[in-house]
């Protein structure tokens, strides 16, 4: 197994924290992973994405010309990341933000409302987590517990009291998304 | 067991393995983070990490705290080395141990500040006035950012000279899963440990007073002696004495100039570290460095996967140049191909090495990395 991955947004959205914590998920469930954090020199308002592969085997180039699977918060993020989705991938996208219209026939694509979810939970920080659980389900990359399991384990202490939201935004996100078919 | 880290944290752990004691730094992408664990860290095993209030200054402070009796490192990106430059000479001509991180990053001047580069391969060798040599090691994974780290420590000892750590910024930010036995430890030599053995110089001169740059034979590295000590020290950037009294006197200014380059270039074998992995029959060498060599790695177990040969080298001690090691792997190839994040700035050394061989270039100067089908496409 080896999937490739992609999570980008506007700098501040959690892209690369969402990939972040799938990554730790992946190590902490026997997988080898890399991750990779790309942004620009802004200070804030670019684009940032994280490119995340997560495999059985030792991975070599921790590059990714086609992703598997994309995470995409934004519209620049949509535009840039959904035609390099393999064919036959997942495209999770914001869509309380992304207006542009699917234009693909040969990938599924998931639509979360995960701006809006978020806020309804109380806060829209959270909509990178909303996202990552859709993400989970969509792709069955791992189990939704063993990414909860990860945010306990590796979520700085000084950030504990947002750590329940962000499990349910992870759980209501899931819940979003249709599991993938084996 | 395992840990899922990055590259900077590999640097930081593999300086306090080798008993680094001093840091000093200004911030820049994509260093940063080694100077902010650096400021962290250190302090807790009693050394000391200072943020400079410029690199001109950072680098001083290491020359200065490295002849105080400390182990000293620092770590910038290209455009910081520019500002490094003169303090680089000054460490060439006062033979100062120090190790240098360079994590590179695109293009001249700002560039992709937060995009990769391999730019400063020939920058580094040739940074400071006078042209004389460096050591310059470029790790292309994780544990061996650790490995490295330990062996510039050891190699600065050793030469008394400064050792460039050559990364970039996907190495020092790429976070990997690494398996915690995968870190080699590397024995890092004593300060001083250079000057011992036969023949080792004499710290006196024929009138008594002592001689901090007496170096015998020309190749040979002077005893280190530290600001502090019960003996009176001198140090300056200036052609100098045995005794580091100014002097214009040819013949030991070009005994001098000699003896700092013979240390090192008469001592290649020494410094030399590359990996092999050549394939008898195989008609291609592939050739890289740093990050561009994992991608290198993966296109060779493809290739051979399908059944075709190739062989591939990875340069570890770019400078001096790892003659020999590449003569070998040069031996029954027709073709060998560079890859590197520049317009071929290795690849120049290849050249002057591979005679009758084709040397081919995979160039990128984009801000992405050269991937594994990128090689696949010059195997043959």
């Amino acid at each position: 197994m080896q999937e490739e991955m992609i999570f980008s947004g506007f700098g501040g959205q959690g892209a690369l924290f969402a990939g972040m914590v799938l990554a730790y998920a992946g190590m902490d469930s026997g997988k080898n992973v890399t991750w990779i954090p790309s942004y620009g020199p802004e200070m804030r308002g670019g684009t940032a994405h994280t490119t995340v592969i997560i495999s059985d085997e030792e991975i070599g180039s921790p590059i990714v010309q086609r992703p598997s699977a994309a995470l995409v918060l934004n519209n620049p993020s949509m535009e840039k990341y959904e035609p390099l989705v393999k064919e036959g991938g997942v495209l999770v996208y914001n869509s309380s933000l992304i207006s542009i219209t699917p234009r693909r026939t040969d990938i599924r694509y998931v639509p979360v409302p995960a701006s809006d979810v978020a806020n309804e939970l109380g806060n829209v920080k959270m909509a990178n987590m909303v996202a990552l659980g859709a993400l989970v389900t969509a792709t069955g990359v791992l189990s939704l517990e063993a990414v909860i399991q990860a945010l306990r384990d590796h979520l700085p202490e000084s950030k504990h009291e947002m750590l329940e939201p962000n499990v349910q935004a992870l759980r209501r996100g899931a819940e979003l998304a249709e599991p993938v078919v084996a | 067991m395992r840990e899922f880290t990055d590259g900077s944290t590999a640097i930081v752990r593999g300086a306090l393995a080798a008993g680094c004691t001093f840091f000093a730094g200004y911030p820049i992408t994509p260093a940063s983070p080694i100077l902010m664990t650096m400021m962290r860290e250190l302090p807790k095993v009693g050394g000391v990490a200072i943020q400079a209030e410029d690199e001109i200054s950072a680098v001083g402070m290491c020359i200065g705290a490295t002849m105080a009796g400390a182990r000293t490192m620092t770590a910038t990106s290209g455009p910081g080395i520019s500002l490094y430059s003169e303090n680089i000479g000054l460490a060439v001509m006062g033979e100062v141990p120090l190790v240098v991180v360079d994590v590179q990053r695109l293009g001249p001047a700002t560039g992709g500040a937060t995009t990769v580069g391999q730019g400063d391969v020939q920058f580094v060798r040739w940074g400071t006035a006078g042209g004389y040599p460096v050591i310059v090691l470029a790790p292309s994974s994780i544990p061996e950012c650790y490995s490295l780290t330990m062996r510039a420590f050891d190699l600065a000892e050793r030469f008394r000279c400064p050792v460039f750590l050559l990364t970039d910024k996907e190495l020092n930010y790429t976070m990997n899963t690494v398996e915690l036995d995968e870190y080699q430890d590397v024995p890092v030599r004593e300060r001083g440990a250079g000057s011992e053995g036969p023949g080792m110089p004499k710290t006196q001169d024929s009138m008594g007073l002592f001689a901090p740059y007496r170096y015998h034979p020309p190749d040979g590295v002077p005893p280190m002696v530290h600001f502090g000590q019960d003996v009176v020290l001198r140090f300056t950037g200036s052609t100098h004495d045995e005794r580091a009294f100014i002097t214009k006197h040819p013949p030991t200014v070009d005994a001098l100039n000699r003896h700092l380059a013979a240390k090192i270039e008469e001592h290649r074998d020494e410094i030399e570290l590359v990996t092999a992995d050549l394939e008898p029959g195989a008609r291609t060498l592939l050739l890289s460095y740093g990050v561009t060599a994992r991608a290198m790695r993966e296109a060779v177990q493809k290739a051979r996967g399908g059944g075709q040969k190739v062989s591939a080298l990875t340069i570890h001690s770019l400078w001096p140049t790892p003659e020999t090691a590449i003569e070998t792997a040069l031996d029954g190839v027709e073709r060998v191909v560079v890859a590197e994040l520049n317009l071929g700035q290795y690849r120049r050394e290849i050249e002057r090495i591979a005679h009758g061989c084709e040397v081919l270039g995979i160039n990128r100067v984009d801000g992405e990395l050269i991937s594994p089908d990128q090689f696949l496409e010059v195997i043959r």
